[in-house]
């Protein structure tokens, strides 16, 4: 079904007066189908929060287009019409600093419910005990203040807040990460439940890839600004992998094994750092000198939907690479062809 | 608790109060535990439990607020809180090092790393002083090129240096026992594991002792021999790392293993926790009693120790042994529902 | 093993300077509003008692120069310096906040151009510029209060700003920009209810310099025109004959001492108290 879209290709830059313009993100595209789950998955200072941001408009774009419903949007928020502004809305990774904590939970709902759908008075009340009840909160919530509530609860109310505006589609910047475990299991319990009731879209940032795995239905890995794989998740979870989902793979903590030995070598590179290559190639442990340092690597279809930008192709990927998702008994696995250790 | 005898340092009975709304409340209840010499001990539960409250204990640090009640610390021959703070600087640093949450906030803004690694020698290091000392240790925990980094002030560098440079702080001195209070949390899955693995490495070359406080099960997975699970305040279950995670005896334990998610696995419907902590409605039995799917009526008022005492792998549920076999019909009745 | 000050609310949360301090505070703002109960003599009356009479019974703060009472007048003379005390500063504080709140959620080249207004406005000598304008335009308390709301509103607006710029980057700040919320609305609805507290420590701390600043103008002549019982003024009239009795100046100086210091202790014990109880603690 593609009913709902969400283009972004481009570039967004991050001025930054003493480094000089960082490339934040670099000529990124994916689209979200219609109450379709998306993952970013990617580690700090990967971009995933600026993508977040700059669908939402928060953060302005240098080039490329944003294609919602099939209307262009603009990408500074201010410009954007009121529909455009209900249709997506944003959740994001710290519950303490997402609540005005001078607000009530009731106030904390209602601005949405009165910008977005002019209620007041007993209807907004009406209504926001009923997006309570959505969340799984209690109405009697609705008089507390966010000093009152545990993280997972106000990560709720974030939620309720977004839904308030009857979103199609739900940004959510690592929502998880500020939660406990338990915490983030109800979540994910809740977030699907809300995606089958309200036939809602998720873009989902994370850096957690076993959340992603079950939770996602495309997934896209995301270095240092730069898409390196999509596809379903299904088959992104299962060999051939692009090299940094690879190592992404390998430092996943695993309850039943131990730490594996091998993962990530080096620290990663500031993003941007200028080099016209593919920007993984530095820790990449199957990198092809000097093709790698130089060429931007080309994006390969593997079919299915699947894709992966990379210059060792695709069909050798899949000889050389476990399956790292598998079951979780990893030893320590056997190194990989060029074997660039550090 | 296995091996007191030749424990590193081993807690009796740790009672900790804090002062709230008026009244003081516990936040742990009589905990007992003991940490072998190059032992990795983990402490595992969710926030308000009352971990980083041990672990603040085992510096003997008197946090305004609160109130160490009953129980004693052994550390090399001394009940650490009854030492005077003169003695406690002593070991403070020197033969304890700590590595605290938040490696930005626990880094002083104003001075470069180098200096904040000299400070550390300064006050403890004795012989072992001067550039050389300080580039060896930011070598030690994996800080690339130390001449330049020494001279870096914290904001300058990514989270996951931040934290080495804390680590290189707390192992300045050689410490027999390292104390880490959620150490990778907020930092990223590729990060955690250089980490961990750097803790690893100190283990195995110097033998270092510790005690890994966090509510990330998959990270203390990787690297602790032992966990002890923490729930309102006690101990429910100690174990080997391994038999924990293969057969949780306590119904927390395994409702928290439940929750975490699984690459390899789907998660299971039905297996999460109920319910929040909340610790004004504890009863006086088993404080897990609100919130467990086993829990017969006397469980909420019969107060749960830790059974079989001085065993491996002790539970504090007097339902233990019945479990394996309530829990598969329980798992089988919630997928009818599911 | 301390004991922490409770963290709940309890009848009285200030320090007990503070409590004194807001006691005396209170006492004189009874004292102006209901002046005429407290002084036997009309604040102009004449003639009732000799010249530079030392205090007595009829007389608590003796007689000045003319033989007026100096009580009557000090009590008279409390209303025009509080009302127009914190006329101006409540002017002020309005102004000045509303600035410091849109410069801070605006930053950018929007606030550093404020900035150098403010700061151009806040380097001229506050005296040199009200004797200017007071000259120019007349003596008016309407005047006076604009004047003073114009010279401090600036310096409110800095410590407000400084004081929103801490939490114009949290996100609940992003999310009421995301829903499409106005500028003016952000700053009322979001931004003030988190620096109130900052705002009203304001306001005490500037009400305490207004006094002495409307003191100082009607010393200098630039207030009321005699025979006014403001307080400055009478210092003027009485200093020059100091020798004969000290009173006539003594009783309006102390009392204004008496009223800032009382005004300053308050704002302490306030400020401390905001800072006990925190902006926005959230984590228990």
């Amino acid at each position: 079904m593609r009913g709902l879209t969400v283009v972004y290709r481009g570039r967004t830059l991050w001025p930054w007066k003493t480094i000089g313009r960082l490339t934040a993100v670099r000529d990124l595209s994916f689209s979200i189908g219609r109450g379709e789950t998306f993952a970013l998955v990617g580690e700090s200072g990967s971009g995933k929060s600026t993508v977040a941001r700059a669908v939402q408009g928060l953060v302005r774009a240098r080039a490329g287009r944003i294609v919602f419903a099939g209307r262009d949007v603009p990408s500074p928020i201010a410009r954007r019409d009121a529909a455009a502004k209900r249709r997506m809305q944003i959740v994001f990774q710290n519950p303490d600093a997402s609540l005005n904590p001078k607000h009530a939970v009731a106030t904390i709902l209602g601005r949405p419910l009165a910008v977005f759908h002019d209620l007041s008075g007993a209807a907004r009340k009406r209504r926001a005990g009923e997006l309570l009840a959505d969340v799984q909160l209690e109405a009697s919530y609705l008089t507390r203040m966010p000093s009152q509530l545990s993280g997972g609860e106000r990560q709720r109310v974030a939620l309720a807040r977004a839904l308030a505006a009857e979103p199609d589609l739900l940004l959510c910047d690592e929502i998880l990460s500020a939660l406990d475990v338990s915490m983030q299991a109800r979540t994910i319990d809740l977030l699907r439940k809300l995606q089958v009731e309200h036939g809602l879209a998720y873009l989902f940032i994370s850096h957690d890839l076993a959340v992603v795995r079950w939770l996602a239905d495309r997934v896209g890995v995301l270095f240092a600004g730069v898409l390196c794989e999509t596809g379903p998740a299904e088959r992104v979870f299962v060999p051939p992998y692009h090299p940094y989902t690879e190592s992404l793979l390998l430092a996943a903590p695993r309850i039943a094994g131990r730490l594996a030995r091998r993962g990530p070598s080096a620290e990663p590179p500031a993003s941007g750092s200028g080099t016209s290559g593919c920007p993984y190639a530095p820790r990449c442990a199957r990198r092809i000198a000097p093709t790698c340092d130089v060429a931007f690597p080309p994006l390969q279809e593997i079919g299915g939907g699947h894709a992966i930008r990379c210059h060792v192709p695709a069909a050798e990927l899949a000889r050389t690479q476990q399956d790292l998702a598998a079951a979780a008994v990893v030893a320590a696995p056997a190194p990989a062809a060029s074997g660039a250790e550090a | 608790m296995s091996g007191l005898a030749q424990a590193l340092i081993a807690v009796n009975g740790l009672t900790v109060e804090y002062w709230s709304g008026g009244r003081w409340l516990e936040a742990v209840s009589e905990v007992s535990l003991a940490v072998a010499p190059g032992e990795i001990l983990g402490l595992a539960g969710e926030s308000g439990c009352g971990k980083s409250t041990v672990a603040y204990s085992l510096l003997a640090e008197r946090r305004p607020g609160s109130r160490i009640v009953l129980g004693s610390v052994f550390f090399e021959g001394h009940d650490l809180l009854q030492l005077s703070e003169a003695a406690l600087c002593g070991v403070r640093g020197a033969r304890i090092g700590f590595v605290p949450q938040n490696p930005a906030a626990s880094l002083t803004p104003s001075m470069t790393c180098g200096q904040q690694v000299r400070e550390v020698l300064d006050c403890h290091g004795g012989s072992r002083r001067g550039r050389a000392a300080i580039h060896e240790l930011m070598a030690l925990v994996g800080l690339p090129d130390p001449a330049t980094t020494e001279r870096k002030y914290p904001h300058q560098l990514s989270g996951g240096q931040q934290q080495r440079v804390v680590i290189a702080m707390a192992l300045a001195c050689r410490p027999a026992l390292l104390v880490l209070d959620e150490p990778t949390t907020g930092l990223d899955v590729t990060t955690q594991w250089r980490i961990l693995s750097l803790l690893g490495d100190v283990r195995d070359r110097f033998g270092t002792a510790m005690l890994y406080v966090s509510h990330d099960l998959g990270a203390l997975a990787q690297i602790c021999d032992r966990i002890a699970v923490m729930y309102a305040g006690r101990i429910v279950e100690s174990a080997p790392a391994a038999a924990l995670f293969a057969e949780p005896r306590h119904p927390y334990s395994r409702g928290l293993l439940a929750s975490v998610p699984r690459i390899d696995l789907p998660p299971e419907l039905g297996g999460c926790l109920r319910g929040m902590l909340r610790r004004d409605e504890l009863p006086d039995g088993c404080r897990f009693a609100p919130r467990c799917d086993f829990a017969e009526p006397s469980c909420w008022t019969t107060a749960q120790r830790l059974e079989p005492p001085d065993a491996t792998h002790a539970a504090a549920c007097q339902r233990q042994r019945a479990l394996p076999l309530l829990a598969g019909k329980h798992a089988r009745r919630s997928r009818h529902f599911g | 093993m301390n004991v922490a000050k409770s963290r709940s609310v309890r009848a009285l949360p200030l320090p007990p300077v503070a409590a004194v301090a807001a006691v005396v505070l209170i006492g004189i703002v009874v004292v102006s509003l209901t002046g005429p109960l407290w002084a036997p003599y009309g604040p102009a009356a004449l003639g009732d008692g000799d010249p530079f009479e030392a205090p007595s019974f009829a007389h608590l703060f003796g007689t000045d120069n003319l033989g007026r009472d100096v009580f009557s007048r000090v009590v008279y003379g409390s209303r025009p310096v509080l009302v127009m005390a914190t006329a101006s500063t409540g002017l002020a504080v309005i102004i000045g906040a509303a600035i410091g709140l849109l410069l801070a959620y605006w930053r950018g080249w929007a606030d550093e151009l404020g900035m150098r207004a403010l700061d151009i406005v806040m380097s001229i000598p506050p005296l040199i510029l009200a004797l200017l304008i007071i000259s120019a335009l007349g003596n008016s308390g309407v005047l006076v209060v604009l004047t003073v709301a114009f010279l401090f509103a600036p310096r409110v607006a800095r410590v407000v700003r400084a004081a929103t710029l801490a939490i114009v980057t949290e996100d609940y700040v992003t999310a009421a920009i995301a829903r499409g919320e106005t500028a003016l609305g952000i700053a009322a609805r979001e931004l003030l209810p988190n620096v109130a507290g900052t705002v009203f420590v304001e306001f005490s701390i500037r009400t305490g310099y207004a006094i002495v600043f409307i003191g100082a103008l009607s010393f200098l002549g630039f207030g009321a025109p005699p025979p006014a019982p403001e307080w400055g003024l009478m210092i003027n009239e009485g200093y020059s004959n100091i020798n004969a009795s000290f009173w006539p100046v003594m009783a309006p100086a102390a009392t204004m001492a008496a009223l800032v210091i009382a005004v300053n202790l308050f704002t302490e014990g306030l400020a401390r108290m905001i800072g006990q109880r925190g902006v926005s603690g959230l984590r228990e």
